[in-house]
């Protein structure tokens, strides 16, 4: 391919959104194919958008984030070497863009108010209503504190190891056991009442 | 074993990440303590509960819209593509020019004049031919600004001075002055093609595979 070849223009002819081989669709979208990027967002926007709602318990960031991750994701597809699965490789974003908001809100809402585990759970008024039959346990980890939550939808829900949690969030591998451990105390109390 | 114990490594126990030996310990604790042993099933309906929750939750209405209004258009992803392998090019050949001085200073400090003339020419014919073609790839991209035009024209001026120096040092080989002028010249339009590469800064967002990826497709 010459420098001044268009590398884009003469493959978008053929583009549809489609529900082709997975495979395909990313080769596609590698080359800038709209189409086909749409046709990974339309099966995988229910998994993104699942993990952000649990990890932020809101309904209109999650949105807004999952919106991020695919914004994110298109410019960084030609990254994606399909060592991992591309739902693994979309929550990786998911995950650091969850994180980015809530530095971003951190920094804005200064005002800290020390309060037990149990307390919070008590005070967290989820803001988020799930299709499916365990509302109980939903609304539970809506409520957990940030950390925990995170590590436990990523490890008990996602079933992301140890190691994996450590690498996509930064946190020491012994602090995601810690926070897992936080986790399923504070649930299993929680869902004891 | 202490009922302490087992609660920092009934997590463990559960997701079978502990030794043989320590999950035989926590079996037999936990088959004579009951207190340990409603916690451990509380945790594992805990877990079966969260692992049979729905992996997928759509999002109350289409993103697709609004993602698709974010994305960088087709055009803005080319010219950056363009630019970056422009600058990309325009630091190998940089790169290539440094080289050229230095082999030509080391050659000149030890080797017979005949012998260094000849290494010298393969040299500056190699950074020659990178200039050229990267001089043609700045000519035919339209989206550069005026100032990098500029910058050519002072290109090509040099690249004249460079032609008539090489002349006369075909006539008189070895004059150190007329040497030194070559060298000044080169060293000259290194500044230019550097000040080229502070015009086309390689865009920020590319991740390094992404680089390297597109660092191939041009060897092709």
């Amino acid at each position: 391919m010459t420098l001044l070849s268009n590398p884009v223009s003469p493959l978008l002819e053929d583009s549809k959104p489609a529900a082709a081989d997975p495979a395909l669709l990313v080769e596609r979208a590698r080359r800038g194919d709209r189409a086909a990027f749409e046709g990974l967002y339309r099966s995988h926007v229910g998994r993104v958008n699942a993990l952000c709602l649990r990890l932020t318990a809101s309904v209109e960031r999650a949105e807004e984030l999952t919106q991020e991750v695919f914004v994110r994701a298109f410019t960084a597809i030609s990254s994606f070497d399909g060592g991992a699965s591309l739902a693994t490789w979309l929550h990786r974003i998911a995950v650091n863009a969850v994180f980015g908001e809530r530095r971003s809100r951190s920094r804005r809402d200064r005002h800290v108010v020390a309060v037990s585990d149990l307390e919070l759970l008590d005070r967290t008024v989820p803001k988020v209503t799930y299709p499916g039959s365990d509302l109980d346990l939903e609304r539970g980890i809506a409520g957990l504190p940030e950390r925990a939550r995170t590590v436990f939808v990523l490890h008990d829900v996602e079933g992301y190891a140890h190691h994996e949690i450590a690498e996509m969030t930064g946190m020491a591998e012994g602090t995601s056991k810690a926070q897992l451990h936080r986790a399923r105390n504070l649930l299993r109390k929680a869902l004891r009442r | 074993m202490s009922c302490t114990w087992v609660d920092e490594h009934l997590d463990d126990g559960l997701d079978g990440a502990l030794p043989a030996d320590e999950a035989r310990r926590l079996a037999a604790h936990l088959e004579d303590c009951a207190d340990c042993r409603r916690i451990s099933e509380e945790l594992r309906s805990l877990r079966r509960r969260a692992a049979a929750l729905p992996k997928v939750l759509e999002p109350r209405r289409d993103l697709w819209p609004e993602i698709e209004a974010r994305l960088p258009s087709p055009r803005v992803r080319e010219g950056r593509w363009r630019r970056w392998s422009t600058s990309n090019r325009l630091e190998r050949w940089a790169a290539v020019l440094i080289f050229a001085l230095a082999g030509f200073a080391l050659l000149r400090q030890g080797s017979s004049p005949a012998a260094s003339g000849t290494d010298f020419e393969a040299v500056l014919l190699g950074a020659r031919q990178e200039l050229l073609e990267e001089r043609m790839v700045l000519a035919q991209a339209s989206s550069l600004p005026l100032n990098r035009s500029l910058v050519d024209e002072q290109l090509e001026v040099l690249e004249e001075a460079i032609r008539q120096i090489r002349r006369a040092l075909d006539e008189d080989p070895g004059n150190p002055r007329l040497e030194q002028a070559l060298i000044a010249s080169y060293r000259k339009q290194l500044e230019l093609l550097q000040i080229a590469l502070r015009l086309s800064p390689a865009p920020r967002d590319l991740p390094e595979a992404e680089l390297q990826r597109r660092q191939k497709n041009e060897r092709v």
